[in-house]
């Protein structure tokens, strides 16, 4: 049993451990391109960047280029980058992102607004130093109103820029900052405007209408490039690097990410949400685990339906199915009986005052929040080669029972407490609600940590149906030939009272069966001989019995 | 009575069996009764001198956990009192920390008995022994 938590929580740490690893191996996202321009084609536009830098030695694998507004998505090795699919006479304007092995970089700034089929405005972003802030200049062939509040996107793109330039937290935290950023657009629009009309006068064009119009649609443009910026900033906060740096701001931001920030945060093992959903799956798999063992004792309990305490004295009754008694046992504090019986089959009867047998609100049920196994009377059968019975088997109260009621005010119970039995139903409702999470993290993020989450849950799952395994009797055993010492009597003396408190006869394969209250003992063994008479031949140490049962194998 | 009842050493006792729990009680009545022994029941303090100044009782079997009265003071009272000091009291309880062994021993208590460790014949030959 020992070794089966071992190793489960070997493979938890491991994981967790090469998780870690991983999450500080990993290189930082690259910074976002810079001077992106935009030159409208038909029905297309070719966006140009400067390249973003290689971070940590991971080489940028890919740039992506978002169109605003409807996010046509196109992506590319190198500068510049055809985006097609466009609709003439929009309005549109850009943003790049680099892509290395750690995820996508902040957007750039977007570019300068172009409609397709048109001439390009071709004015250029404010982060080209080149160009930046200069006034438009009167393109060639016909000019577009929406030439017009080009400035204003540079103004736009300039508020961006120091945006973007200032850490993603501060971008993911300032919905007021983008109202003033629309504000701050609008204002220079106008200023931009004035200048424009201002050297247009003479201009065939009548922009009084169109100005106003072309104000909205840029302003709106600008908007949702903010808008788009803010999102992918928040994709962005929820990498490993974002992370770091932005844990307070984020972990507001990414309460309300909805999906999408969902997805991000799962495929990373540091990311902010994850920081809560990690504990939380962790938790309900070490509760479960830990929980295991107490549900899979070697022994059975005889207990109370209603509030899962253990019932003493309980009387238990072994039978064959001709109504024969084999064995019979009285439950200690802790409801506790076991019986080690040769094949056959078998029916079990539990009798206590104040309490009736088979328990009819438990009925049908393999098991509840505190006990697996449950019995109400049927055959057992038993293979070859025999086995240690323990069922558990609930009774159901039919009046007040003093000593219940005193043995659970006084706590005098060893493996039992009703804090266990919240613990118990903690861990089930952590076991599942552990098991969504780390299936929708699978979902939404395939990446190896999550299938490991989830495999370790469908194991222990698989435990928990199934069971585990657990010593429940010891052995006897020559030590020339390793043959069986059947029929030896196994005699149990407590250390705190000097006295022999129990003795036990081992079957014909050796195997014994005792429950001990947790103390300290030394164990006799004395030898059947040929002659049926016994001889001592063997005494043991002190031995120190914490989990409640002997089940120590022993060569003489 | 066969022969073999009539030369254990509980035949023809008399035990006192203290204990509130009816089903065992009824068990252990019935097992010693088997054995040829003359059974009294009692669950308080007052019943249970009662049948001790009535009756010369061999041996008795004390519980601990007792809703009438505290099973150590039913002790210390038996070993107080010169007309019951002499009477063997066996406790048979579920109660097994060392403390309670002490406490019970100390009192004057011939045995300390875990339930569970016993069947309904190893605890009638415990009786057997105490009462050879």
């Amino acid at each position: 049993m020992k070794k089966y938590l071992i190793s489960i929580l070997s493979i938890l740490f491991l994981l967790l451990g090469i998780s870690s690893v991983l999450a500080q191996s990993t290189p930082s996202v690259p910074e976002a391109p810079t001077n992106v321009s935009a030159v409208m084609g038909d029905g297309q536009a070719t966006i140009s960047f400067t390249p973003s830098p290689d971070v940590d030695g991971a080489p940028i694998e890919a740039y992506r280029v978002v169109s605003v507004p409807d996010s046509y998505k196109m992506t590319g090795s190198s500068s510049p980058i055809i985006i097609t699919g466009l609709t003439n006479g929009v309005s549109y304007s850009f943003y790049v992102t680099a892509i290395n092995s750690a995820g996508s970089s902040v957007p750039s700034s977007p570019t300068n607004v172009i409609i397709p089929g048109s001439v390009s405005t071709s004015t250029p972003p404010v982060n080209n130093p080149n160009t930046a802030n200069k006034p438009p200049k009167k393109s060639s062939g016909v000019r577009p109103v929406s030439n017009i509040p080009s400035s204003a996107t540079s103004t736009s793109s300039k508020t961006n820029s120091a945006s973007t330039s200032t850490s993603p937290a501060q971008n993911v935290s300032t919905s007021s900052a983008s109202t003033s950023i629309t504000s701050n657009v609008v204002e220079n629009i106008s200023s931009s405007s004035k200048a424009l009309v201002e050297n247009e006068n003479n201009s065939e064009v009548s922009v009084s209408s169109s100005f106003t119009q072309a104000i909205k649609k840029q302003t709106a443009v600008v908007a949702q490039v903010t808008q788009e910026i803010v999102v992918n900033t928040k994709e962005y906060v929820n990498t490993p690097t974002g992370s770091a740096v932005t844990k307070t701001v984020t972990t507001v931001s990414a309460l309300g990410s909805g999906l999408a920030a969902l997805s991000t945060s799962f495929a990373s093992p540091l990311a902010i949400p994850e920081m809560f959903l990690i504990p939380l799956r962790i938790w309900g798999l070490l509760l479960t685990t830990f929980g295991l063992k107490k549900r899979n004792r070697s022994w059975g309990t005889v207990y109370d339906s209603v509030t899962k305490q253990p019932i003493d004295p309980a009387y238990v009754t072994l039978r064959d199915m001709s109504g024969k008694e084999v064995a019979s046992s009285i439950t200690d504090l802790d409801g506790r009986y076991g019986f080690l019986v040769g094949p056959g089959k078998y029916i079990i009867e539990a009798q206590k005052t104040n309490y009736s047998y088979p328990s009819a609100k438990l009925a049908g049920k393999e098991s509840d929040e505190m006990y697996n196994h449950l019995y109400f009377g049927g055959e057992i059968e038993v293979p070859e080669g025999g086995l240690v019975i323990n069922k558990n088997i609930p009774l159901d109260p039919l009046r007040f029972d003093w000593n219940e009621f005193t043995k659970g005010k006084n706590k005098l119970m060893s493996f039992y407490s009703k804090r266990e039995v919240i613990l118990k139903k903690l861990s089930d409702i952590s076991f599942e609600f552990g098991l969504i999470v780390a299936v929708l993290a699978l979902l939404f993020a395939p990446e190896p940590y999550n299938y490991g989450i989830v495999i370790l849950y469908l194991i222990i799952l698989g435990f928990k149906i199934m069971g585990i395994k657990t010593k429940t009797f010891g052995e006897i055993s020559e030590l020339t030939d390793n043959s069986p010492l059947s029929f030896a009597i196994v005699k149990v003396f407590s250390e705190d009272w000097s006295v022999e408190i129990v003795k036990k006869v081992a079957d014909q394969y050796g195997r014994y069966f005792c429950l001990l209250p947790v103390g300290k003992y030394h164990v006799k063994i004395d030898k059947k001989n040929s002659d049926e008479t016994y001889s001592e031949v063997f005494e043991s140490p002190v031995l120190d019995i914490k989990d409640g049962v002997l089940n120590k194998n022993f060569t003489i | 009575m066969d022969n073999e009842n009539k030369n254990n050493s509980i035949f023809g006792k008399k035990i006192l069996i203290v204990e509130d729990d009816v089903f065992l009680n009824t068990l252990l009545a019935k097992k010693l009764l088997e054995m040829g022994a003359l059974i009294y029941s009692a669950k308080d303090m007052d019943k249970m001198f009662e049948i001790l100044k009535k009756e010369k009782i061999d041996v008795v079997s004390l519980d601990i956990l007792l809703p009438e009265m505290n099973g150590f003071e039913a002790l210390k009272k038996i070993k107080e009192d010169p007309t019951t000091k002499d009477i063997p009291v066996i406790i048979l309880s579920n109660l097994g920390q060392k403390n309670d062994v002490d406490m019970g021993i100390k009192l004057g208590a011939k045995k300390f008995l875990i339930k569970a460790l016993y069947s309904m014949d190893d605890l009638a030959e415990q009786f057997a022994e105490i009462l050879k």
